[in-house]
């Protein structure tokens, strides 16, 4: 394949993944996909389209999903109404995978091949109650994590996992008296997550409420001395003064302090 | 019957080579990862390399950058952070200088020649294995290079752990975790990528705001202050308990670049070492430190008695820093 040729089958990968290729012309985008299939470089630019769409359209999800309880919340209300659920299910999140791409070209030329196959992947009308049950099951089972995370008292959380095994509206109620720690618990763990220390590395005190810039140069000054001599300066060399390097002057009121300095 | 007591004996010959075998093993382990860390500390000492690496602790995450050589065993290095603002430390034969852009300010101490890692006699060998346990981890790999992993596990709550990963082909330390006799983390340096070469231009070992060079930068060049004289003028320490193992070291007294003298009594464990600084009290007892305070493994407690302030300073747990000043009584002069 020369170069004009891949740079134009990127250009079209890029318009199919952004959802602009031209319909008429099913039968060239399936051949496409089926040569991005087996090409590398072809794949990356298929799945860098992908990335940079859902990124752009706010439908990139990191490792740690953001909107959990959000859609924990979304996938009760949809049990509900499972026939919804199962449309969900049948559409999927997003095109991601190459292989998802050639069996959606492949429905498009076969409608009824395509109901065939909903109806095929669709949960029958005797699954409904059992998927139910495992829906609230794993809510409840999530719950009693999260009740274990917040009360040390395990007993409780052994009460909530055995309302949940008992009977599935016990666990349906459970689950549902539980959302709202559940969603305190979730923004929890993200405050969590997201605490990145931002007051750079100083010393600090249990009661860290003011801080004397006399103090800290001093202290600096001394552990300098004590690093030069310590026995593990001998195995670490210079990384010991790391946090002596790292130490965050910001803070104080004043400036131009000459700790330590022989000059002024 | 005979036979059930052939097989009796056969179980219990097995178990006791099992049991030699396992004792075996883990002295041979112990004396690897000892091994390793004599290793390690001739090759941060003599090898040529520069690198990058991040430091965490208590939340916080820095990047910094080493450069190091030997020249005809002269030891220069340069140890600058990536982040925030330029703060550096060069050290060289004479002097460990510590330079803080933002706040212009220097700290110039005078540097201490590094000796190996120290050989140990047999009875200081089995001293440090009641207080740690050494271990060969088995291999890993960090900053793209093969890396052996040694463990040096505290065995009570008055000193840290380490979990050491070695270059398996020079012998540098390429990452370090201290933590807690409970396992906890409390600080971790990684290197992210390094390289070896014998080609520093002396420009590496120059600090940065030297171009720029301000009024309050001229220090860096003044020579230190002589060594002080005896300690006569400051107290040593007349009572003090110290966990276990840790022993005097060293007592000197030091003269500080504000001219002020301080007593330096240092104990150590064979690994872990701490400073008991003694100097008299400042006129403002606002800028003496009273009680604890922390900076990643380190800690330091501040006392005062009569006239004199005491500072206890090491790479130790809260613990051995209170007991340690809680407990000293200097002496009569």
């Amino acid at each position: 394949m020369n170069n004009n040729d891949t740079n134009s089958v990127k250009s079209a990968l890029s318009a199919f993944a952004d959802g602009e290729h031209d319909e008429k012309d099913n039968f060239a985008l399936n051949v496409m996909v089926e040569r991005a299939c087996h090409d590398k470089d072809l794949t990356a630019t298929w799945q860098s389209a992908h990335l940079v769409r859902d990124v752009l359209q706010a439908d990139y999800h990191p490792a740690i999903p953001v909107d959990f309880t959000a859609r924990v919340s979304a996938a009760i209300a949809r049990e509900a109404d499972f026939d919804e659920y199962a449309a969900d299910i049948e559409s999927g999140p997003s095109v991601v995978s190459l292989t998802d791409a050639r069996d959606r070209i492949a429905s498009r030329r076969n409608t009824s091949r395509r109901e065939a196959d909903r109806t095929s992947r669709r949960p029958s009308a005797l699954w409904r109650p059992v998927a139910g049950l495992g829906l609230a099951a794993s809510v409840a089972g999530a719950a009693l994590l999260f009740t274990q995370l917040q009360q040390p008292d395990a007993k409780d959380g052994v009460q909530v996992a055995d309302a949940g095994v008992v009977a599935s509206e016990q666990a349906i109620q459970t689950a549902a008296s539980t959302q709202q720690n559940l969603v305190d618990s979730d923004a929890q763990v993200l405050q969590a997550s997201v605490r990145i220390g931002d007051n750079g590395t100083r010393w600090r005190t249990d009661n860290d409420v003011t801080r004397n810039e006399a103090i800290e140069q001093r202290l600096n000054m001394l552990l300098t001395n004590h690093l030069e001599d310590a026995s593990m300066g001998r195995v670490n060399g210079m990384i010991s003064h790391s946090r002596v390097v790292g130490y965050d002057t910001t803070g104080f009121q004043s400036s131009a302090t000459e700790s330590g300095g022989q000059s002024e | 019957m005979s036979c059930l007591h052939n097989r009796y004996r056969a179980c219990t010959v097995l178990a006791l080579i099992c049991l030699l075998f396992s004792s075996v093993s883990a002295a041979g382990s112990t004396s690897v990862g000892r091994d390793l860390i004599k290793k390690m500390s001739a090759a941060m000492q003599g090898l040529d390399y520069s690198g990058s690496f991040v430091y965490a602790h208590d939340g916080e995450l820095e990047s910094m950058r080493i450069f190091h050589s030997n020249e005809n065993g002269i030891e220069r290095e340069r140890l600058v952070s990536l982040n925030g603002e330029a703060r550096e430390i060069l050290r060289n034969a004479e002097s460990v200088v510590c330079i803080w852009p933002g706040s212009k300010s220097v700290a110039v101490s005078e540097s201490t020649p590094r000796t190996p890692f120290p050989e140990f006699e047999p009875q200081e060998i089995a001293q440090l294995e009641k207080l740690y346990a050494f271990k060969h981890n088995g291999m890993d790999r960090v900053a793209g290079r093969k890396v052996e992993v040694v463990d040096i596990m505290p065995l009570d709550s008055y000193r840290y752990g380490y979990r050491l990963w070695i270059d398996a082909e020079t012998f540098l330390m390429l990452r370090s975790v201290m933590s807690d006799n409970n396992g906890s983390i409390i600080e971790q340096v990684m290197f992210t990528e390094v390289e070896y070469s014998k080609n520093f231009p002396l420009s590496a070992f120059e600090a940065s705001v030297s171009g720029q060079r301000q009024e309050w930068m001229l220090d860096i060049d003044k020579p230190l202050l002589p060594p002080a004289e005896p300690k006569a003028d400051i107290p040593g320490i007349d009572e003090l308990t110290l966990p276990d193992g840790f022993e005097l070291m060293s007592d000197k007294v030091l003269v500080l670049p504000e001219d002020s003298v301080v007593r330096r009594i240092m104990y150590t464990d064979g690994l872990a070492s701490m400073s008991v600084y003694v100097a008299p009290m400042g006129d403002d007892v606002q800028n003496e430190l009273q009680g604890l305070t922390g900076m990643g493994a380190v800690h330091a407690y501040g006392v005062m008695q009569d006239k004199w302030h005491v500072t206890v300073v090491g790479e130790v747990p809260r613990p051995t820093v209170m007991m340690t000043g809680d407990s000293l009584q200097l002496a009569e002069l």
